[in-house]
């Protein structure tokens, strides 16, 4: 892979030089989208590229122009301003509180060295190539390598990492290694060249070099020419290049603990900072109903341009063959002949303006505000051991928790505790805690064994106690050997080093060039210390799925101990040896027994090293070390040369218990109709063990593995599993698919078995994929998602980010391996279980809530907007306006505003159902309440509102005469239809809210009287305005009162005869969970209500 | 300051549970199921008809009766009354004269009639098709804009025959335009002033526009003779002009046919609703029964067959609560 920035030239830094130091940029941490001149223009910038913005912004200027302009041009301007500014408020208040957060961490005082001087200055201002001076507990403001620290012996320093990613223990750094014996003084004037690669978003590498300026007095240092590599040739006076890598580094944010201080040097600041690079905009996520609501916007746009062609032909005519006889209008002013032509549709198009809701986008996230309020504040889904709630961390796509179809999972720490307990051991092909329950623990003829010194039981343990990467906490020795000082990143290893010490083996401490274990068993032995030499650590990797060190024992022989998954360890070991295969039989055997009992498994190995090799190899890795480019890939190649040829020890089995509530949450998500996958890195019959103890498959269920080393082989494998899964469900069983990634690796490959294995996939009831990479999670969810399906992706581990941030939605568990998952999700949890609530609760109601927020705001706009259009049939088609300007301004901004926010209180059904009744979910997982039948139907229904409105209003207005001889003039007409609209609207709000609760029913109320309270005051105070003397007249007129209960019966009673008819015929589960409660509550019995 | 804080979590804690938790749990549930709507349209049917009939009555009793005269080479035209009329009011009505025209309508200054005078650039845009003549309304000057320009200039008497001229009260029109909307100075001292009040108030509803001209009070029966001096055009638009004489309600004041039939209309709707609601509810209620009946006839015979078997009927919590 070729980054862009390989093209860019490696970094020199020269210690204490001022050219270095103005050449790099100084560490300005600046997490801002704005700077206080850009925030107006860029603001307005982002919000008028949006089409909805956009199109307002037109409509509110071309109302600038009177002749056009049908009513005032506030009447647009203001909704515009106040959703711009709502909008610009939120912006602005989120840049605020990072600009704070940025000026905290800038303004830190910090010690650094330039030139030999000790200056104090802030974070800011620190460049690249000071010497930084660290102390304890403070967090690095850059990225430094350190060159010295408080500990003079081995110069090692810890740091936490846990403001990056919750993971609190402590982690091992090193000084570098040619400066960390120097004193203070000489460190605090050090001077030398780190050359590096330019900055990079890569936390965990650092291929760089030191040289160390040499003073000219001490020659017994000076280098040899031709060791020089070419950076050192400019100066002549360096010492040859040791390497740097990402153990000697410090990172922006972390901090500095268990270790007096430290001295740095500056390599990356401010935003370049590994950190800085890897902070990007997640990738925004669109929810499902995005894409019906931006088409049926785009259709009623269209329906708004088909009324305003069809009105401006009829206005054209008759502007030009009737008002020249309408010598009333006095039509004979002189006008340019283009003209009419184009301010008659104008007209029309603003009239229809009102089609488009402006406030609607406003609303809606204002409404996902306050889910996310409500899912943060849930009681009932905080984890009582942790203290952990449920955080919505993406409140944009909450609705989606209603239509999830596929949930994909990961099994360790996120179906189980993560918790590991050592059960079983296998020891050179016996098996030690025979039985169910037993734990080899306490196992006596292991222990026995142990005292009697057997060399296996004994090599066994000290691989368990020596190859691995715990730390031990300072704690007197006592506390050491009964196992509780131990600090580790892995469950897995803490398990495996804890149970070393627990028979026998108690790893004691280590340091940079050795590590001890002391052998205690019996209680009355004093413990026997055993100090190894420490030659190499070769690391794990998901790719690797090894860990091997290299140690030189007491006696002198060099020798390599090796732990990790079956396959890898077993494939290579030595196969020279009949005894070995012999026990290597059994062993199998041994572990299949425990995969089947849903262990986890490690395999453990050892080899002596003849020294030559080792010498050879030692050399060969130390340049491999020191290369700038490539350098992982040969040092991987030298890794696998030395970890062949290995003699089997035995084997270990630990168990993780399922998290609590794990298979009652699957059981009931299940039945509300979503499908499980299960993505592990384990093998496949642990998966299948847990698999069935979560309730993920039934004993009975047909297991179908799709298995093969290549493409036509795992084809021919995917047709017999359509086969195999035809005849399970022919006899009534689930069907569960079962992949390795390695076999997955060939389904991807090829587009056949791509196509196979999604069909399949979508088919079975449930899928199992064991021995995953973290990738292939991601291929895996990138694969179904393409079929347009609805998926989640659960995980709690780093290597689950990738799927979280593919799936539609993802979710993080707060687990014991850091909260790097959480923090990479849209929502974070405390446990497995919170997933029936927030997805059956929360995002079914949310959903629900949504759908008739959404579809409300465009049913309300439609109707004004065609109402106003339809009026100009009575008007002569010249574009007037029946409402009055005031009224079209208040209609969404104060009218109406209120009410679609308070229905997210609503529910639908009581809040006891949803978490009992999974069919419930199905309702808002097949999309029914917010689809184009909806929409239509909506909208179907603002259009016969406007005709029963206008129908009744012409009917009833033309012969009425009110009783002081007044035929009704427009302004009574205009005063009838707002009133009966907005009883229209409050019949709509308080029949379709399913309960109503004291805010609701007071929103809905007062916003409905805001508009009496308005015209009240403009009856009385405003003679100029057509509202003055109208509500008094209006008010004591039975006929006005008529028009309105005609308009209302007209408008709702099919409507609600022919919901109740559906309801009769069709209920669905909701209508009935909802008619009995009613019926149980009206007859005093007890109901379902709230909890 | 961290006390400070925590307080205040505290509080919308417990604001927020207030609100989002206990509020939604203490609610009323306004079911409307199948037999409460159906219950409520068949009472709402009983209203609207005791409605409607009144509404009926009420119009078929007014006397009203309406003569276009723009069509008549005499000035004057005969009206027989055959009963004697409560509270009559003179009214003229215009057919094809769209006074709620956008260009019409708007070109108008209620500034300007309010207080008496205007600033001229609001004039000029309020008035665009009419040339502005002044700013201060006084007997000189009238008010700009086509609404009073292309007033109603036609005049009307009326005469019993055999008899005396009827007074007719020229106060009409909104009292609270009289008084407070228009200005004194508006058409000072002119008898039409109010008239003039009543026309500037455009209609609102297709080009009829019907506008009060007198209050006439009681009438006797017998034949009154209309007299009018037809001056306001009509042809060029082909529209129409009518005198109508209505009895007009202290309460409900006057209304055609229309609101009675559409009344009744809707108490109709209504009466279709419930019974589609009610027979569905039977008709769902003799299918469920008859259902029954069956699968109890089978189980019965299904039950013959195999005694010896234990009775295990599985009921989903769906279906019990259906």
């Amino acid at each position: 892979m070729r980054f862009p920035w390989t093209k860019e030239r490696d970094r020199e830094i020269s210690i204490g030089s001022k050219a270095t130091r103005r050449h790099f940029p100084k560490n300005q941490i600046r997490n801002t989208k704005y700077r206080w001149w850009s925030f107006i223009p860029k603001n307005l910038f982002e919000q008028y590229t949006r089409f909805s913005n956009a199109y307002f912004l037109i409509v509110a200027c071309l109302q600038l122009w009177s002749a056009i302009t049908p009513v005032n041009p506030i009447t647009t301007w203001g909704p515009l301003i106040f959703v711009t500014s709502v909008t610009a408020v939120k912006e602005l208040a989120d840049d605020l509180r990072r600009w704070w957060s940025d000026y905290r961490a800038n303004s830190r005082k910090y010690v650094v060295y330039r030139d030999g001087q000790q200056r104090s200055i802030s974070s800011s201002k620190i460049s690249v190539g000071d010497i930084l001076k660290l102390h304890e507990e403070e967090e690095a403001p850059a990225d430094c390598i350190i060159i010295k620290s408080s500990d003079t012996e081995n110069g090692t320093a810890f740091i936490t990492t846990a403001n990056l990613d919750g993971e609190t223990d402590l982690k091992e750094r090193m000084a570098a290694k040619p400066t960390y014996t120097l004193t203070d003084a000489a460190i605090e004037s050090f001077r030398g060249v780190i050359t590096c690669p330019p900055p990079n978003d890569i936390v965990w590498r650092f291929d760089g070099q030191l040289s160390c300026e040499i003073a000219p007095k001490d020659p017994a240092l000076a280098p040899p020419e031709a060791e020089m590599d070419s950076h050192a040739e400019q100066t002549p006076n360096l010492s040859p290049p040791t390497p740097l890598m990402a153990e000697n580094m410090v990172l922006q944010g972390t901090s500095l603990k268990n270790t007096g201080h430290v001295y740095g040097v500056v390599v990356f600041t401010g935003n370049q900072t590994k950190l800085g690079m890897n902070k990007r905009v997640p990738p925004s996520k669109a929810t499902k109903a995005d894409k019906v609501i931006n088409c049926s916007a785009a259709a009623v746009f269209a329906m708004q341009w088909m009324f305003v062609a069809s009105y401006s032909v009829v206005g054209l005519w008759r502007e030009y063959r009737v008002m020249p006889d309408e010598w009333y209008l006095n039509f004979n002013t002189d006008q340019a002949p283009w003209y009419e032509p184009i301010v008659i549709p104008l007209r029309f198009f603003l009239l229809m303006t009102y089609c488009i809701p402006i406030s609607f986008k406003v609303t809606l996230d204002l409404c996902k505000t306050i889910y996310a309020f409500m899912i943060n504040m849930d009681r009932d889904m905080v984890n009582q051991k942790t203290g952990s709630g449920v955080s919505a961390k993406n409140t944009g796509i909450i609705e989606d928790l209603g239509q999830i179809q596929h949930v994909f999972t990961d099994k360790t720490g996120t179906l189980t505790e993560n918790v590991m307990v050592f059960k079983k051991v296998s020891i050179n092909g016996t098996q030690y805690g025979e039985g169910v329950a037993a734990s080899a623990l306490d196992d006596r003829t292991l222990a026995e064994k142990v005292s009697a010194g057997d060399p296996h039981v004994l090599w066994f343990l000290r691989v368990l106690g020596l190859c691995h990467t715990v730390d031990v906490d300072e704690a007197d020795k006592a506390t050491i050997l009964r196992g509780e000082a131990y600090k580790a990143t892995s469950p897995d290893e803490f398990a495996l080093v804890h149970a070393a010490c627990r028979m026998g083996v108690a790893f004691v401490g280590s340091d940079r060039l050795t590590t001890s274990i002391a052998l205690h068993a019996g209680n009355n032995t004093t413990p026997k210390v055993e100090k190894y030499e420490l030659l190499e650590v070769l690391e794990f990797t998901s790719d690797r799925r090894r860990m091997s060190v290299i140690l030189r024992d007491p006696a002198g022989q060099v020798i390599l101990l090796t732990k990790g998954a079956d396959d890898i360890v077993l494939g290579r070991l030595s196969r020279n040896d009949e005894k070995t295969s012999r026990i290597r039989g059994v062993t199998d055997r041994h572990l299949a027994s425990y995969g089947n009992t849903g262990l986890r498994t490690l395999t453990i190995a050892m080899r002596n090293i003849p020294a030559e090799e080792f010498a050879q190899w030692r050399k060969d890795y130390d340049s491999a070390s020191t290369q700038l480019v490539g350098r992982d890939r040969l040092r991987n190649e030298l890794m696998d040369m030395i970890e062949t040829d290995l003699t089997l020890l035995g084997v270990t089995a630990i168990e993780d218990q399922l998290q609590e509530g794990v298979p009652d949450t699957i059981a009931f998500l299940r039945q509300a109709g979503i499908r499980f996958w299960m993505l592990t890195g384990d093998k496949l019959e642990t998966a299948r063990q847990i698999a069935l103890s979560c309730k993920l498959m039934a004993e009975t269920a047909a297991f179908i593995l799709v298995a093969g080393t290549n493409e036509d082989e795992v084809v021919s494998s995917l047709e017999k599993a359509a086969v195999t899964y035809d005849r399970a469900r022919e006899g009534g069983r689930e069907a569960i698919l079962a992949v390795t990634g390695p076999t997955f690796k060939h389904v991807e490959e090829s587009k056949t078995a791509r196509v196979a294995f999604r069909r399949l996939g979508l088919k079975c009831d449930s899928v199992v994929c064991s021995r995953m990479a973290p990738t292939q999670k991601a291929q895996v969810v990138r694969l179904i998602k393409r079929t347009g399906v609805m998926t989640l992706a659960i995980g709690d581990g780093g290597n689950d980010i990738s799927m979280i941030q593919e799936a539609h939605v993802g979710v993080g568990l707060e687990g014991r391996e850091g909260l790097q998952a959480a923090r990479a999700a849209d929502f974070s949890m405390g446990g497995f279980r919170f997933l029936k609530r927030l997805l059956t609760f929360h995002g079914r109601y949310s959903y629900l809530r949504s759908a008739w927020i959404v579809q409300y705001s465009f049913y309300k706009s439609v109707i004004i907007g065609v109402g106003q259009i339809s009026y100009n049939i009575l008007a002569a088609f010249s574009g007037a306006s029946l409402m009055m300007s005031n009224d079209l301004t208040l209609y969404n901004l104060a009218y109406t505003f209120l009410p679609p926010l308070v229905y997210t209180l609503d529910r639908d059904v009581p809040a006891l159902c949803p978490m009992e009744y999974p069919e419930l979910y199905k309702q808002s997982q097949k999309s029914k309440d917010h689809s184009y039948l909806t929409w239509f139907l909506w909208i179907a229904r603002g259009l016969y509102h406007v005709f029963v409105i206008e129908a009744v209003l012409y009917v009833v207005g033309s012969a009425w005469v009110q009783s002081d001889g007044s035929p009704v003039d427009k302004s009574i007409i205009a005063e009838t239809h707002i009133v009966s609209l907005m009883t229209l609207q409050l019949v709509t709000q308080l029949t379709d809210l399913h309960t109503w609760n004291l805010v609701t029913l007071l929103v809905v109320l007062l916003s409905y009287g805001s508009l009496w309270a308005f015209h009240a005051f403009m009856c009385v105070l405003f003679p100029t305005k057509d509202l003055y003397g109208v509500l008094r007249r209006t008010f004591v007129d039975p006929q006005f009162w008529m028009a309105i209960v005609l308009i209302v019966t007209f408008a709702y009673v099919p409507i609600i005869a022919f919901r109740t008819a559906r309801q009769i015929v069709r209920p669905r589960l909701s209508d009935t969970l909802r008619f009995n409660n009613a019926v149980a509550w009206s007859v005093g019995r007890k109901s379902i209500r709230g909890m | 300051m961290s006390e400070l804080v925590e307080k205040a979590q505290k509080i919308t804690s417990w604001t927020t549970h207030k609100l989002f938790n206990e509020a939604q749990n203490r609610y009323f549930q306004p079911v409307l199921t199948p037999i409460i709507a159906g219950s409520c349209m068949c009472l709402s049917f009983l209203a609207l008809a005791i409605i409607t009939a009144f509404l009926a009555i009420s119009q078929n009793n007014r006397v009203a009766i309406s003569k276009r005269y723009d069509d008549l080479s005499a000035t004057s035209l005969t009206m027989s009354l055959t009963k004697e009329m409560k509270n009559a009011y003179l009214f003229y009505e215009l057919e094809d004269f769209y006074q709620n025209h956008k260009r019409f309508a708007d070109s108008i200054s209620w500034e300007q009639l309010n207080t008496g005078s205007d600033s001229q650039g609001n004039l000029e845009d309020a008035c665009t098709y009419t040339k502005v003549v002044c700013r201060t309304l006084s007997d000189t000057c009238d008010p700009c804009g086509l609404v009073y320009r292309a007033h109603f200039n036609d005049t009307f008497t009326l005469t019993k025959v055999g008899g005396s001229t009827v007074t007719l009260d020229p106060t009409v029109g909104w009292k609270t335009d009289r008084d407070n909307k228009f200005d004194d100075a508006f058409e000072k001292g002119d008898p039409d002033r109010d008239r003039l009040t009543s026309w500037m108030r455009v209609s609102g509803l297709g080009g009829k526009t019907l506008k009060p001209y007198a209050k006439v009070g009681d009438l006797d029966k017998g034949d009154y003779t209309v007299a009018f001096n037809s001056v306001f055009p009509v042809n060029s638009f082909s529209g129409q002009k009518r005198v109508i004489l209505m009895e007009v309600g202290d309460v409900v004041g006057a209304f055609g046919w229309g609101l009675p039939l559409l009344s009744g209309a809707a108490a109709g709707l209504l009466l279709v609703s419930s019974l589609v609601i009610w027979s569905v509810i039977v008709a769902k209620l003799a299918v469920t029964l008859v259902l029954k009946a069956i699968n109890k006839n089978k189980a019965a015979k299904a039950g013959a067959g195999r005694e010896e078997e234990e009775e295990t009927t599985y009921q989903s919590p769906l279906v019990s609560h259906m």
